[in-house]
């Protein structure tokens, strides 16, 4: 080793490693020492919010410096620290994650939304939705078939009715087509990446993310109609209020946002904060998609607003990067490391079988859109992702069907665990094999990434440039 | 939280905020500083306050509690970062004196009633003489802001005015210290209360966990970092210390500020990108808090406020103001530098730290008596922000009468000039900050005379710097800016012009037909103006 590098590492270790060291004595030191409120409450979350946003900036240093996108880094802490792992962050102490995680994903969403113009979606409307379509049919129905083949080996599949049987394999099936945007969006400003493939990726994902939400909403209600579990609400009321009420209801908060933008604009990050609080507790009150809600914000503001959208992004870029990496690193506290070695042998057999699907629908789909070649090669790798809705969809198997919907969770949530480590790093490596890795700079043009409108060309997950 | 009352709420807010009505009203000084002070945040979130369930009772939302635990801790890290040695310590100790005198009475006459009345309220006496130390804290502290905003804004480098503006400016930012050690005092009696120990450890703990934190980041400060992530890292360490403060039941606040002091006086200057980095998200972060103090406050009454309420906004200002009227005058090692009696007028403004410490006690010892001290900080700060350019107004005119008006230390009192030695007197010459800062000022607004009746002066002065871009509603304080850098007195002491002259200000400026208070006579300190950034504070 040369006396540079020595000097580096050496510099590495008094800038991160001693000073992250000192933060772990604190924190030990504070759950040993009987002190104050002892880890339970409140109180003693700040503490935890405190360490994953001190372990989510080193974790993203060291993943950057070997390559991985800095989410990673923010994840493998958050695992790393949580419950499941060591047990430095208890569960009591992450009661500020609800809250947390319902402003993050509108924050995401509003972003998203803000991506999305109608000029470009018009021009590439056919790639999206025949890519989507393909992925669509080919996921929902492969991943029911394949849980319907192998339902002797999941303990909690119906083994003697086979309606029932596909009923649940047609629920899991609406589930596994599903990806994250939100890592998407994440991974696509961090590398300030841009060009066919990460314009293709973020469009296809939104897409898909609108069409699982339905398709898990047609998957729940006839579910719950075949099987007599749960409340009974009629498939078309049901999708009715839970869509168009979030479709009216962005349209509503894209009207006041871009009012507020044009009359006050004042505290503009406060007061998007203030208003994806709101949609979150707007939304869990009257039982809509906050998601849904919040892209369709960004997407008026954007494109039917007549203030410029650009002030609404950076007034999120503004304060993102804190919100994400403790969305990320409260994510993954949350693995459940124990239900993954549970459920093992079917996770990772369901795990390959997905990736498998979502390859091939990619294949057939850009084939049929007939796109660059780029895309049809490495447009898979931005779809393995799974993270917030996907858990939430999960969560609503679990309540809703009480019989077998926690054993789904369980192995649904092993699933995301995987998919939540190792899509970031694909989708990375795709992105830099396709060489749109630092193509974004301002004025792009329609399908801009985040990264174009941060005013320190930082991007929503700073730092990954340097 | 009712969901929809939430967003009724903040439609209806943003209904009333378009009217023409309110747009009026906006050019009214007493509405812009309630705004620029962050206190109209604290009616809205009155109004938000109004519609949760359990209002009026200590039940505060456990989601909401980490965030706003972090930015009391956030403001008391920026507190702590504005006690840099390198700055105070050419300072003359009378200065720090003088400063802390007003704050000083006001912390002892506010906390002495406050105890007395919770020990009659029946508190056990510890707790009473801890909640009173929160309440006197809180009154001792005043913010530097508005002073700040009005003394950017006038012309000459030197006059009544200005030395009155420019000692209440650094009085109100070092009036935060006082209040830091009595809050560490206060919190550590509390919590030897509860949890064993003694009250000497427990500040010991919040000194070395604060101490812990700084050089922790300092550490962390020294790798290469974007701004970003400098963000991160700074409200991740403030997270971090507020929640040793919050795990600990010791103030957020107070271990943030150590943090800060700590971090700011290691060596190097780390801490400067990220103050920058934080400036960023300052402002949502003290409004959240604002609002926050108006949304627990909402529905609380008790009769043990229709006194603390008085004792907060009459009785502070009556203390402060009397006590600066007696320590009025020269202050050694500035030469030039004379203060009104009104100067203690410029020290009504609230600021942040003050309901800052209250709402540390009212999250850690979530009893009612800690919520009515909240309320009663919170609606006394509404009234004390609206108060503040009223009372400002009076520093001004007061401050520019005729009989107001001051010399240099050298004609007032005779004496021969201090020596380089002499206690409060730099080692050697610098020049003045706040002189450089006039040079390169762009053309600002001046000082009119005092004949527009009640609160025109200080619209005039104030309005323009208050609605400029640049004003934060900050709550931390640059001290440097406040006082200039001492001046040995052996340096010959250039007397202003309008001295020589010995021609009132008012009656100078309608000779020359300029309204300017110095526009009569001849600007032997005022180079030329030329067009530039703002002074850098």
């Amino acid at each position: 080793m040369s006396d540079t590098r020595l000097h580096r590492a050496l510099l590495r270790l008094l800038h991160l490693g001693l000073p992250m060291a000192g933060c772990l004595a604190v924190l030990v030191w504070l759950r040993h020492s009987g002190l104050g409120v002892n880890g339970v409450g409140p109180q003693s979350t700040t503490l935890a919010v405190g360490f994953l946003l001190i372990g989510a900036f080193v974790g993203g240093q060291l993943a950057a410096r070997v390559g991985l996108p800095r989410i990673s880094g923010y994840l493998l802490v958050g695992l790393a620290a949580g419950p499941h792992v060591s047990g430095l962050i208890t569960t009591d102490m992450l009661v500020a994650g609800k809250a947390l995680n319902g402003i993050a994903v509108a924050l995401i969403a509003l972003t998203a939304g803000g991506e999305i113009k109608v000029d470009w979606v018009k021009t590439q409307i056919r790639r999206l939705t025949l890519i989507t379509g393909s992925q669509l049919v080919i996921g929902l129905f492969g991943a029911t078939l394949v849980v319907m083949l192998g339902r002797s080996f999941i303990p909690f599949m119906p083994q003697d009715s086979f309606v029932d049987g596909l009923v649940v394999a047609f629920v899991f099936g609406s589930i596994a087509v599903a990806s994250s945007p939100t890592v998407t969006i994440a991974v696509i400003a961090e590398t300030r990446a841009d060009g066919p493939l990460s314009r293709t990726v973020i469009g296809v994902t939104i897409l898909k993310d609108v069409c699982v939400i339905v398709l898990f909403a047609i998957a729940l209600a006839v579910a719950r109609d075949v099987l007599g579990d749960g409340a009974n609400e009629s498939l078309v009321w049901s999708l009715t209020r839970e869509l168009g009420g979030s479709v009216l209801a962005g349209v509503g908060v894209g009207v006041a946002v871009s009012w507020f933008l044009e009359k006050i604009n004042r505290d503009v990050p406060v007061f998007t904060l203030a208003v994806c609080f709101g949609i979150s507790q707007a939304a869990s009150a009257l039982h809509l998609e906050a998601l849904l809600i919040a892209l369709t914000a960004g997407f008026y503001v954007e494109n039917f607003a007549k203030v410029d959208g650009h002030r609404l992004i950076a007034g999120v870029e503004r304060v993102s990067l804190p919100v994400f990496a403790l969305f990320f690193a409260l994510a993954g506290a949350k693995v459940n490391v124990g239900k993954l070695v549970e459920f093992g042998p079917i996770a990772l057999a369901l795990i390959a079988t997905r990736a498998g699907l979502i390859y091939l629908g990619t294949l057939v789909g850009t084939r049929l859109a007939q796109v660059e070649p780029v895309v049809k090669k490495l447009a898979w790798t931005g779809f393995i992702s799974q993270a917030g809705v996907t858990l939430a969809l999960s969560a609503i198997v679990a309540r809703t069907f009480p019989t077998w919907g926690p054993d789904a969770e369980v192995l649904i949530i092993a699933m995301i665990a995987v998919h939540e480590l190792v899509g970031p790093v694909l989708f990375h490596y795709g992105l830099k094999k396709s060489g749109e890795v630092g193509k974004a700079v301002d004025g792009a043009g329609p399908g801009e990434t985040v990264a174009d409108r941060s005013p320190s060309g930082d991007g929503l997950t700073a730092g990954a440039a340097s | 939280m009712s969901a929809a009352a939430f967003v009724g709420v903040l439609l209806l807010l943003a209904a009333i905020s378009s009217s023409r009505r309110l747009q009026q009203m906006r050019s009214s000084l007493w509405v812009v500083q309630l705004a620029n002070s962050g206190y109209l945040f604290v009616l809205i979130g009155y109004l938000l306050g109004l519609t949760r369930p359990g209002v009026g009772t200590a039940d505060f939302h456990p989601e909401l509690m980490p965030a706003i635990s972090m930015i009391t801790g956030w403001i008391g890290f920026s507190v702590g970062m504005a006690f840099h040695h390198r700055v105070l310590r050419p300072l003359p100790r009378r200065a720090f004196a003088v400063a802390l005198v007003p704050a000083s009475a006001t912390f002892g006459a506010v906390g002495l009633v406050a105890a007395v009345a919770f020990w009659l309220w029946g508190v056990p006496l510890s707790s009473a003489a801890a909640a009173a130390a929160v309440l006197g804290a809180t009154a001792a502290t005043s913010a530097p802001t508005l002073a700040a905003a009005v003394r950017r804004r006038t012309r000459a480098s030197r006059n009544p005015v200005l030395s009155s503006l420019r000692m209440a400016e650094f009085s109100a930012g070092m009036d935060a210290g006082l209040a830091l050690v009595a809050g560490m005092v206060a919190f550590a009696v509390l919590a030897h209360g509860s949890g064993g120990h003694n009250a000497l450890t427990w500040c010991g703990l919040t000194l070395a966990g604060g101490g812990a934190v700084g050089l922790i980041s300092w550490l962390f400060l020294g790798a290469s970092l974007s701004n970003d992530e400098r963000l991160l890292l700074g409200v991740g360490m403030i997270a971090f210390a507020a929640g040793l403060g919050g795990w600990l039941n010791l103030s957020p606040a107070v271990v943030g500020a150590v943090a800060g002091v700590t971090l700011v006086n290691l060596p190097g200057d780390r801490m400067t990108l990220l103050q920058r980095a934080l400036a960023q998200v300052e402002r949502p972060a003290l409004v959240v808090l604002l609002v926050t103090l108006g949304y627990y406050s909402a529905g609380v009454f008790g009769w043990l406020m229709l006194l603390l309420v008085p004792l907060l906004t009459a009785g502070r200002a009556f203390v402060k103001v009397q006590v600066a009227r007696k320590f009025h005058g020269e202050i050694t090692g500035f030469a030039g530098l004379r203060t009104a009696p009104e100067w203690g007028f410029g020290l009504i403004s609230q600021g942040h730290l003050g309901p800052v410490l209250a709402l540390g006690l009212a999250l850690v010892w979530h009893d009612p008596l800690a919520l009515q001290i909240l309320a009663s900080v919170a609606l006394a700060g509404v009234v004390n922000e609206f108060a503040a350019p009223i009372a400002l107004q009076r520093l001004l005119e007061g401050a520019a009468r005729p009989g107001g008006r001051e010399t240099t230390a050298r004609q007032q009192s005779g004496r021969q000039p201090a020596r380089a030695s002499d206690p409060g007197v730099a080692a050697a010459p610098e020049p003045e900050p706040e002189q450089s800062a006039s040079a390169s000022a762009p053309a600002q607004t001046p000082l009119p005379p005092s004949v527009g009746g009640p609160l025109i002066t200080a619209s005039a002065i104030a309005l323009p710097a208050m609605r400029a871009e640049a004003l934060p509603m900050s709550p931390t304080f640059d001290p440097s800016s406040s006082l200039p850098t001492p001046v040995p007195l052996e340096t010959p002491v250039p007397v202003p012009a309008e001295e020589v002259h010995r021609v009132p200000a008012t009656e100078a400026a309608l000779a020359s037909g300029d309204p300017r208070p110095n526009a009569g006579a001849p600007q032997a300190e005022d180079p030329p103006a030329p067009q530039g950034e703002e002074p850098q504070r």
